[in-house]
């Protein structure tokens, strides 16, 4: 039979967990944090549209982490090909990385001009170029010419608001999804952060879609 | 022993350790594990599944045994664990240093604040005596233990 020392003790106990809850849901409210959508625009989107493996990644183009994960990225897409599409957000860490913003907003203005991915591609590739340049705006320029973007129109774009607004809106919503990290990727809504969890675990994660889809 | 300069301590320590673990544990709890299994793979010490499940658990540990310490239910078991978890926060926290390793933040508060690794530190040596504080005599004042042995 239970003492009235260990029921008492249980009733603390009991307490405790109940406090835990609490201050965990108290804790998201605190934060304030809602979930919205912000639609993507089309030529951030790469594959077919009924693919049954959706990849996320909200990425920051000055992030060495985001740079090392596009080896893997860019295997699975080769891997998968049609049965993957993949869909770009940007997460600049403007704490962490002062030309990451600027390189955003050059994207989505390659972006605007039909050279979204090439333009992608490229802001990587060349990442220790750019990053560590005290005028990157040079570079964004020069590689914009190099993919045939006509620089008039691109300065345009640069220097309006509306390519700065996009980038805020998809910052404001990995903010709502609770990304502190980069990359993040969500694969068919399940979260993967890093390129360590998306290479190791992402992976088994969509080859179980996958199993799963030629199942039903 | 009531009021004692030792008895206070403990109380002291009890409330010290146990609110800087529900800080810890309430930020990372809240916020999704996968965060926080990133910042615990940059440590370079588990393999990513390893990482997902600590994270998925570490931070319900924190949350517990700190109301358990605040409460001082089950004190003597929750400061052994608590005293536990800020070893081993240590012994990672060094090991980074030693190696070198840049990390993003050291994922001690979630996204609450991120304290430098100098800091994180500092407050690791602060708490653990604060731990054993609560260990040795945080059941004697002001507990739910103390309460529960009347009987």
């Amino acid at each position: 039979m239970m003492t009235t020392t260990l029921k008492r003790r249980l009733g603390g106990l009991l307490i405790a967990v109940a406090a835990a809850m609490a201050s965990a849901y108290g804790a998201r409210g605190f934060a304030g944090r809602v979930e919205m959508s912000v639609p993507v625009p089309p030529y951030r989107e790469k594959g077919a549209a009924t693919a049954p493996i959706e990849i996320v990644e909200y990425s920051d183009f000055q992030c060495p982490a985001c740079r090392a994960a596009e080896a893997p990225l860019r295997g699975v897409l080769r891997l998968y090909g049609p049965k993957v599409k993949l869909v770009f957000r940007d997460d600049p860490l403007t704490g962490l990385h002062p030309r990451a913003f600027d390189a955003a907003v050059a994207a989505e203005c390659a972006g605007r001009l039909g050279k979204f991915w090439p333009y992608h591609d490229r802001l990587y590739d060349r990442q220790d170029e750019w990053a560590s340049s005290k005028d990157p705006k040079v570079f964004f320029r020069s590689y914009a010419a190099a993919l045939g973007i006509k620089r008039k129109a691109f300065d345009a774009c640069l220097s309006g608001t509306e390519a700065a607004d996009a980038v805020r809106a998809d910052m404001q919503q990995a903010k709502n999804r609770w990304i502190s990290g980069t990359p993040t990727f969500f694969i068919n809504g399940r979260r993967f952060v890093g390129g360590n969890q998306f290479a190791s675990l992402g992976i088994h994660w969509m080859d179980a879609i996958l199993k799963k889809g030629a199942g039903s | 022993m009531n009021g004692s300069l030792g008895d206070v301590l403990g109380l002291l320590g009890r409330l010290a350790v146990g609110s800087a673990l529900v800080a810890a544990g309430a930020m990372k709890a809240a916020a999704p594990y996968q965060e926080f299994a990133f910042v615990i793979d940059a440590y370079q010490i588990l393999p990513p599944a390893a990482s997902l499940a600590i994270a998925a658990v570490l931070p319900w540990a924190e949350l517990l045994a700190g109301f358990c310490l605040i409460l001082g239910d089950f004190t003597k078991a929750s400061a052994a664990a608590a005293g536990g978890m800020i070893a081993s926060f240590l012994a990672a926290l060094v090991s980074v240093k030693l190696r070198h390793i840049a990390l993003p933040n050291c994922g001690c508060f979630g996204g609450l604040f991120h304290p430098s690794l100098g800091r994180a530190l500092a407050l690791d040596v602060a708490l653990f005596p604060l731990a054993y504080a609560a260990f040795a005599r945080g059941d004697r004042l002001c507990s739910w233990d103390k309460w529960a042995r009347r009987g």
